[in-house]
């Protein structure tokens, strides 16, 4: 039984705070984007299962998920709707950066982003 | 312990947990705040939680985040259950070993944040576990300043809570 006197705060905690500000700024650096997007891509249970590009507006479903639409629009692509329960990945909104990503965990779907550089799918390198 | 007092610490956990059911309740019935992420929550809930680890012994905190997690799963779907039951226990192990390593020499506020930073994490590992993808780096830094940020507010809470709490745990 834990009758012990504790303090709410200590001077050690600001050392805490710091190293997490620190660890989050490291995280949002290596996570930056590096180039123009260029195409959405949707995930299932990891596999990649669409590829759109980012160009024009559009919407569109995937097979493998089928409660789950899918919207692009000015270069942004969010989940408009969706059959889940909680619709957290409804919520999520519109994401435009290559650091973010929608989750839907009941469809096992992840839509992300990406640059040329990160798209395993588009060519290494390309010469002119 | 005779009877009397096995069913008097029975109540009072029945009770603590019916205090957690309510503070979600009401948790969920407010706006989210803008200064979170969407969907991130404030935990309230786990005010009474970490109570009941430094004053009903931890194994009652640890008790309390299963039950949790077992009303997340039948109110709200296996997903949910799942992320509440990875969060509550990695937040538990969390306090365990700051207990473990600090003693009575744990701040409320380095207890909040840690169990907070903790039970984020747990939920993105089961996610990712879920989805069967590394999203780790994409939501590593909101969790962290979420994590901080919401367990920094719940281990101040904790603090002033803790008259009030004392006398429903004196019953």
């Amino acid at each position: 039984m834990g009758f012990m006197e504790r303090k709410l705060f200590k001077r050690t905690d600001a050392l805490l705070i710091g190293l997490i500000l620190l660890a989050a700024a490291l995280c949002w650096f290596f996570t930056r984007q590096n180039g123009a997007l260029e195409s959405c891509r949707v995930l299932y249970n990891g596999k990649a299962v669409s590829s759109v590009p980012l160009g024009g507006d559009a919407i569109f479903t995937v097979p493998e998920a089928p409660g789950m639409v899918f919207e692009i629009k000015d270069g942004k692509v969010a989940a408009a709707r969706s059959d889940c329960p909680d619709k957290t990945c409804v919520h999520m909104g519109y994401i435009g950066s290559s650091a973010q990503k929608i989750v839907c965990l009941p469809n096992q779907i992840v839509v992300e982003v990406v640059t040329r550089y990160n798209d395993p799918e588009a060519p290494d390198a390309v010469t002119r | 312990m005779n009877i009397k007092e096995n069913t008097r610490r029975v109540c009072v956990t029945g009770l603590m947990l019916a205090m957690i059911a309510a503070v979600s309740w009401l948790e969920h019935t407010l706006p989210q705040p803008l200064f979170l992420p969407p969907n991130f929550r404030l935990g309230l809930s786990n005010i009474i939680v970490m109570y009941c680890f430094f004053f009903m012994g931890r194994g009652s905190a640890a008790l309390l985040n299963v039950l949790k997690a077992l009303a997340v799963l039948l109110f709200r779907g296996p997903f949910a259950g799942a992320m509440s039951f990875c969060g509550g226990m990695a937040a538990i192990l969390a306090l365990l070993l700051l207990n473990l390593l600090f003693g009575a020499g744990l701040s409320y506020t380095a207890a909040g944040i840690c169990g907070a930073l903790a039970h984020n994490l747990g939920q993105l590992a089961a996610a990712s576990v879920i989805v069967r993808t590394n999203i780790f780096l994409a939501y590593l830094p909101s969790l962290l300043i979420a994590g901080a940020v919401t367990g920094a507010v719940t281990g101040i809470m904790l603090k002033a809570a803790i008259p009030l709490l004392d006398k429903i745990r004196r019953l």
